[in-house]
């Protein structure tokens, strides 16, 4: 089991945008795994998202970089969060209705898997293998229960950080078509 | 009476060159680009998007008869400054709205091939669908796995349509 103490957390969000044809995002990605001197974690949910049989004619598949980024040791699949552990559960579960009300939507719209990433992050902090969790995502939704729901396992506010893409690396916010700046 | 260029700017023709933006990408693109870049001139026009300049000349008289661009200065280079626009098209129970957001979205596909891949996968319906979902999810308020949910699409999809129309709807 890794000692790191700092775990970071990747979601599809961020990774499909890396993913975008001849953004060079990829190599802002491996470059602040290196600053930050970390293996960014992504969930098999988000691996299975980005990868394989989802590549779609006329898009550029993120799954080439992704395996490539795997190769290189920078970014790591981890395992599926542990549903048995209750409380791992219970907050996949809560951060379902969070997300669900935060898109006014109804609840069955957001599927426990979506959530794992916050499932994971609270498991690490749990059994110790992290002291510190930053998830990267897009998705605010899934970023404000991040920040919301894990200090109320009993784990300090500065524990845990949620972080866009451009938080993490301003090449991810730059726009495809400068001149429309 | 008025000869060339007369000032249409009556619903139709004004609704017949907005169509027009629609289905013509470098339009779409001037327009776009004088919005962006007030009181540029045609010659800037034409080293962004590199068309004849002809082209450019004659796109650039639809816009201004149509009342979308205007000249902004007396002299030359004459230099040009954009107009809102704002459709409303409505069929059956449907209506869409044809705005700037709308038409920068269209005219992205020149530079950014997913978008046009998106439309030509989902047509300018779809785009215009995936334009509302791309100002909710700047907001906060859908993640990219409703989306998908929703519009039944992959959620690859569905990230790489909202991470490209995200600059749109940031201005």
């Amino acid at each position: 089991m890794d000692a790191d103490r700092e775990i970071v957390f990747l979601d599809s969000s961020v990774l499909i945008s890396c993913g975008r044809r001849g953004s060079g995002r990829f190599q802002a990605l491996a470059r602040e795994a290196k600053q930050r001197d970390v293996v960014f974690r992504i969930s098999p949910q988000v691996y299975a998202e980005v990868s394989g049989e989802t590549a779609i004619d006329g898009y550029e598949s993120s799954d080439l970089a992704v395996d490539e980024a795997l190769r290189e040791g920078w970014l790591k699949v981890t395992e599926s969060p542990s549903y048995s552990i209750s409380e791992v559960s219970k907050i996949m579960d809560q951060s379902r209705r969070f997300i669900a009300t935060a898109s006014d939507r109804p609840e069955d719209i957001v599927e426990k898997a979506d959530t794992e990433i916050i499932g994971l992050s609270l498991q690490m902090l749990i059994d110790g293998t992290a002291d510190q969790v930053t998830v990267v995502t897009n998705d605010i939704p899934l970023g404000e229960a991040t920040e919301a729901l894990i200090p109320k396992y009993g784990f300090a506010a500065d524990q845990v950080a949620w972080l866009t893409g451009g938080d993490l690396a301003p090449e991810l916010d730059e726009d495809f078509v400068p001149e429309f700046e | 009476m008025s000869t060339k260029g007369a000032d249409w700017n009556t619903p139709l023709d004004t609704g017949g060159e907005a169509f027009e933006l629609l289905r013509n990408a470098r339009k779409a693109w001037i327009y776009t680009y004088i919005r962006h870049n007030t009181d540029t001139t045609i010659d800037d026009v034409v080293d962004s998007l590199e068309i004849p300049q002809r082209t450019a000349y004659d796109y650039i008289n639809d816009l201004e008869s149509a009342g979308f661009i205007e000249q902004s200065n007396k002299g030359r280079p004459a230099r040009y400054a954009a107009r809102k626009i704002d459709l409303q098209l409505v069929q059956d129970d449907v209506q869409r709205q044809i705005t700037p957001a709308l038409i920068e979205a269209i005219a992205r596909r020149e530079r950014d091939g997913d978008i046009d891949t998106y439309i030509e996968r989902h047509g300018l319906d779809g785009l215009a669908v995936a334009l509302e979902y791309a100002r909710e999810y700047a907001e906060g308020s859908v993640t990219h796995r409703i989306m998908a949910r929703e519009q039944e699409i992959s959620s690859l999809e569905a990230g790489i349509i909202l991470d490209a129309l995200r600059p749109v709807v940031e201005e």
